[in-house]
């Protein structure tokens, strides 16, 4: 089954959240079931972080408290604070001889997870007596809580178990016998505090993101992922942004550092800072692709193997800076995808200078990103995603049973949007589902000088004619010619523009037997300088593919034109 | 003024026909001026794909859910894919749904993370007394007529019926109890505890440690014996309590301890157990009978009585703020019914099933089935059917929601597990 959790903005204070499970057959918002969230527990505007183990989910950041779902979907606060009183204990009648001290916990056998002992009773000397319980609580905080255990030291032992009790018992008498008594309580442990990040690493439950405690780590006890047995803080002193696991390594994103948790117990656990320079701009922004991990920061993008670091930015570092720079908050709350269908990582930073007011996501084509001679890395291949819609959220949720998976997004509307819909045939794959942008495209070449650079006024070029290669059975697209020099683009509007309407359209011939692949234009009247800008654009474009453009081109003065109406000078 | 003329005549062939050829597209390059950008790259590209060289226009997206989830301005924060281990629902039929409603016995298995969610899986048509099932030691034990077996899960690929993948035989036989019906199951203690029918003061209680049947054959001593049938086993307060079918019985309970164990005296009551459900400390019964029964190790007496009921399925369900005892019944007036018990009150129409589904009847078994209350229930003519309620609302806010047995059958509705 799939999750989803969905907030709107409360009454008066925060926000009001639900939790969801769906299925792939989900139409309708009556096709998502609520999970119940337990009454003491509030959503929290933020997204959430979450790690699997043993079947249950671990959730941390989007609720007041640290949260797990049970495979029956029982959900649930992590870790049960012990019982608040003392034991209420009394000689009573039985058959022990020993001194004793009496303890509480509270546990859910549902999921085996136990509170730590409550305070110590007075010890109580007993000479053929019985212990008499009485006032046992009966309102855990917890309402995961289905028993109440009690605990009995004997002449000094470990506590040990005496007997499990469904809450609602107020008074017990019991006098079992030493060799009666059930498992020692051997663990110290306690309630994590509330943080937002969390990984399961070597059988524990490692958390980050405590609010009061920005730079510390909290591990579990081994095999018990809701008990709190261990903390670290960072070398560097810096809060923690977030955690990721690499090929077994446990990396700790700070502001501006990275550190790396090594060891098995608390014997050998370890921090040490592993780059002192690079930091990370959000944890929901870390993907693994294919054992590699992408790490957005200040200065653009990193990938690492947990060993070594290598810098994907190349090509986009300026303007990623001023971005960041423009829109910080939007950036150290970005999160990104693993599409695996387009062979992207996809960063969502919403609104994004270069696509005017549009929500835009950095898509990174990482079929490049593979090592180089000489211990370098090959650079993707970036391109913007755009869309007037705000999204919260994308995954690949895969159908239950099944090894194959879709890509799904979350947005602000209420709704989920499937993606990877290349079918034109299936309403939404045109226009991102009526979103206002109309998926638009949008490409524009650098300014070509066809490596003849001009020199004088004279010795520029005077464009004649332009094929473009394009298959465009389906959308038409609007080619946009601007001549000039270097800043061709933007320094002023298209030299000349042209229409191309979807072949299909203006062409009899059927798609499966003659696509239109070459567009001439002529002539190009007024299409001069040293470069040329070709930009091509479209609303709602369907399989449009590009192969590239051929101009042809006269000897012809440098400057740009003023207009189209410029004289041919032949 | 120009250092030479102007050259007249187009230069061709032109330069650059980027894409093919070997010359493929490249992503955007955003550094320096757009003069710097090489000839196969790109100063923006929005919406688009670099694949084989070429750029493609982006796939789309397509719409899930047609109304909107929580509210039109909710905000999706989080999508998660869920595919633990989660646990079935095992409903279990006279007959087999869609084959036969009397021949033999079947066992079904209700997940929503399978397609078919509910599937027919083993069905044994030469059985003629009962079948029953329930966990022991991280498997699914069914018992059926004198049988035990272990079922062996073959999960059918999403799309495909088990019966139809696997055949209707996909458990182990382990052991057969020759002259007797085995009506219960229960693990306790780390042992199996089977409750075996050869008629009133001739049936027993085997025990099964995982390695060793204690039945009073080969050698072994079986736990109790000289008893009335069991008819359900239930665990409470570190005790195993068992339940007799036949009227006036009563229960008695067993320590923990090796087989053979010792069993307290019958504590005496006028019903035949149907079924039993611990809640709050206590025990609670019911008997297919006008009311619920609790023994709270004191007395063993009603508790609550709808007059002219028949009151069968219970369980306990925590909502998320408190737990609580359900119990299913069917009225005077042939309805199915839901009422609920906080501790201190009875609530007896808390849902009335047959209110929003005509047909439904006895609430046979009652479920917490993966946050939500689960109802297998008898119907009018139509056979055992499914409802599940929307999470946590139990009360039927939003009504339950109905499931027909598979392919279509109209088999009587026994009971159902959750493993």
């Amino acid at each position: 089954m799939w999750l989803a959790r969905t907030t709107v903005p409360g009454g008066t204070f925060g926000a009001v959240g639900k939790f969801w499970w769906w299925l792939p057959t989900a139409a309708t918002a009556s096709d998502f079931t609520e999970i119940p969230v337990p009454s003491n527990i509030n959503v929290v505007d933020l997204k959430e972080t979450s790690a699997h183990y043993d079947g249950s989910l671990y959730i941390n950041g989007g609720w007041t408290d640290n949260m797990v779902l049970t495979p029956d979907l029982a959900f649930w606060a992590q870790g049960i604070r012990p019982p608040t009183g003392i034991p209420d204990v009394a000689v009573g009648v039985g058959t022990l001889t020993a001194s004793v001290i009496c303890y509480y916990s509270w546990i859910d056998l549902e999921t085996n997870e136990r509170s730590p002992l409550s305070a110590a009773s007075a010890t109580l000397a007993l000479t053929a007596d019985g212990v008499q319980w009485s006032n046992l609580p009966t309102n855990p905080q917890n309402p995961r809580v289905t028993h109440i255990e009690l605990w009995r030291s004997v002449d000094g032992s470990l506590p040990r178990l005496v007997m499990q009790r469904q809450i609602g018992v107020t008074s017990i008498l019991e006098s079992v016998e030493v060799g009666s008594l059930g498992e020692a309580f051997t663990e110290d442990f306690e309630k994590f505090p509330r943080c937002r990040y969390n990984v399961v690493w070597r059988d524990r439950q490692v958390m980050a993101g405590d609010d009061e405690h920005p730079d510390t780590i909290y591990l579990s006890l081994v095999g018990f992922p809701e008990r709190k047995a261990l903390s670290l803080r960072t070398k560097s002193g810096q809060s923690i942004v977030g955690l990721k696991i690499v090929r077994d390594t446990l990396m700790v994103g700070c502001e501006r550092a990275w550190e790396v948790v090594t060891g098995y117990t608390e014997d050998d656990l370890a921090i040490e800072i592993v780059q002192p320079q690079i930091g990370l701009a959000s944890q929901h922004s870390l993907r693994l692709i294919h054992g590699m991990m992408w790490v957005p920061n200040e200065i653009g993008f990193y990938v690492t193997d947990g060993a070594g670091w290598f810098f994907v930015g190349d090509d986009v570092q300026s303007k990623w800076g001023d971005e960041y720079k423009l829109n910080r908050d939007n950036y150290e709350r970005s999160w990104a995808i693993h599409d695996p269908f387009d062979n992207v990582y996809m960063l969502y930073v919403g609104t994004h200078s270069d696509t005017g007011t549009l929500n835009a996501f950095w898509t990174g084509a990482y079929d490049k990103v593979v090592p180089l001679q000489g211990g370098q890395m090959g650079q993707p291949d970036w391109t913007y995603d755009t869309s007037t819609r705000v999204y919260h959220c994308g995954e690949v949720l895969y159908i239950p049973g099944s090894r194959r998976g879709d890509l799904y997004l979350g947005s602000n509307n209420g709704t989920i949007y499937k993606a990877n819909n290349y079918d034109p045939d299936v309403t939404g794959s045109a226009d991102d589902f009526s979103d206002t942008n109309a998926k638009r495209l949008r490409i524009r070449t650098g300014a070509n000088f066809f490596q003849d650079y001009g020199g004088d006024y004279a010795h520029g070029k005077r464009f004649t004619e332009i094929d473009i290669f394009a298959k465009t059975e389906l959308s038409g697209l609007t080619l946009n010619l601007y001549a000039g020099d270097e800043d061709a683009y933007p320094a002023r509007s298209a030299t000349k523009t042209f229409t191309m309407a979807a072949s299909r359209a203006v062409s009899s011939d059927n798609y499966a037997f003659q696509p239109k692949w070459t567009w001439p234009f002529a002539p190009l009247v007024g299409v001069t300088g040293r470069a040329l800008v070709v930009e091509l654009t479209g609303a709602s474009p369907q399989l449009v593919e590009i192969a590239g453009f051929q101009p042809y081109w006269k000897e012809g003065p440098a400057p740009r034109r003023e207009s189209d109406e410029a004289v041919d000078p032949g | 003024l120009p250092r030479r003329g102007l050259e007249l005549g187009n230069r061709r062939p032109a330069i650059l026909r980027a894409g093919n050829d070997g010359f493929a597209w490249g992503g955007m390059f955003l550094e320096g001026n757009p003069g710097t950008v090489p000839a196969n790259r790109l100063r923006h590209a929005e919406n688009v794909r670099l694949r084989g060289g070429s750029i493609h226009s982006r796939g789309g997206l397509t719409r899930v859910n047609s109304t909107a989830l929580h509210s039109s301005s909710a905000k999706i924060l989080d999508l998660q894919d869920f595919q633990a281990r989660t646990r079935k629902m095992y409903p279990l039929f006279t007959g087999c749904p869609g084959l036969s409603t009397t021949v033999g016995f079947s066992a079904s298995w209700y997940d929503t993370d399978q397609s078919p969610t509910w599937q027919r899986g083993l069905y044994y048509n030469s059985a003629s007394s009962n079948v029953v099932a329930n966990v022991f030691d991280g498997q699914l034990y069914i018992g059926i007529d004198d049988t035990l077996k272990v079922l062996k899960l073959i999960k059918s690929p999403y799309g495909s019926e088990a019966l139809a993948f696997a055949g209707s035989e996909q458990a182990e036989h382990l052991h057969k109890f020759t002259g007797f019906t085995i009506r219960a199951l229960e693990q306790f203690d780390g042992k199996l505890f089977i409750g075996l029918d050869a008629g009133a003061g001739a049936s027993k209680i085997a025990v099964y440690d995982g390695l060793t049947i204690h039945d009073g054959t080969q050698g072994t001593t079986a736990d109790l014996t000289g008893i009335d049938p069991p008819s359900r086993f239930c665990r409470i307060r570190d005790k195993l309590a068992v339940g007799f079918s036949t009227n006036p019985s009563g229960i008695r309970l067993r320590d923990v301890g090796d087989a053979p164990g010792t069993w307290g005296a019958l504590i005496v009551g006028a019903l035949a157990t149907a079924h039993m459900a611990s809640y709050k400390d206590n025990l609670y019964l019911t008997a297919d009978s006008t009311s619920v029964w609790k023994y709270d190790f004191a007395t063993l007496a009603t508790v609550n009585t709808i007059a002219g009921s028949t009151i069968r399925g219970l369980t306990t369900f925590n909502d998320g703020a408190a737990q609580y005892l359900f119990y299913g019944y069917q009225s005077t007036l042939s309805q199915a019914i839901i009422g609920r018990y906080d501790g201190s009150s009875f609530v007896d129409v808390h849902y009335n099933i047959t209110a929003a589904y005509a047909s439904a009847r006895l609430p046979r078994t009652l479920l917490s089935y993966r946050g939500s209350l689960a109802a297998l229930t008898s119907t009018a003519a139509s056979g055992g059917r499914l409802y599940i309620s929307k999470g946590n609302d139990t009360d039927g806010t939003v009504a339950y929601t109905e499931t027909a047995q598979p392919s279509g059958g109209t088999s009587g509705a026994l009971d159902a597990v959750i493993f």
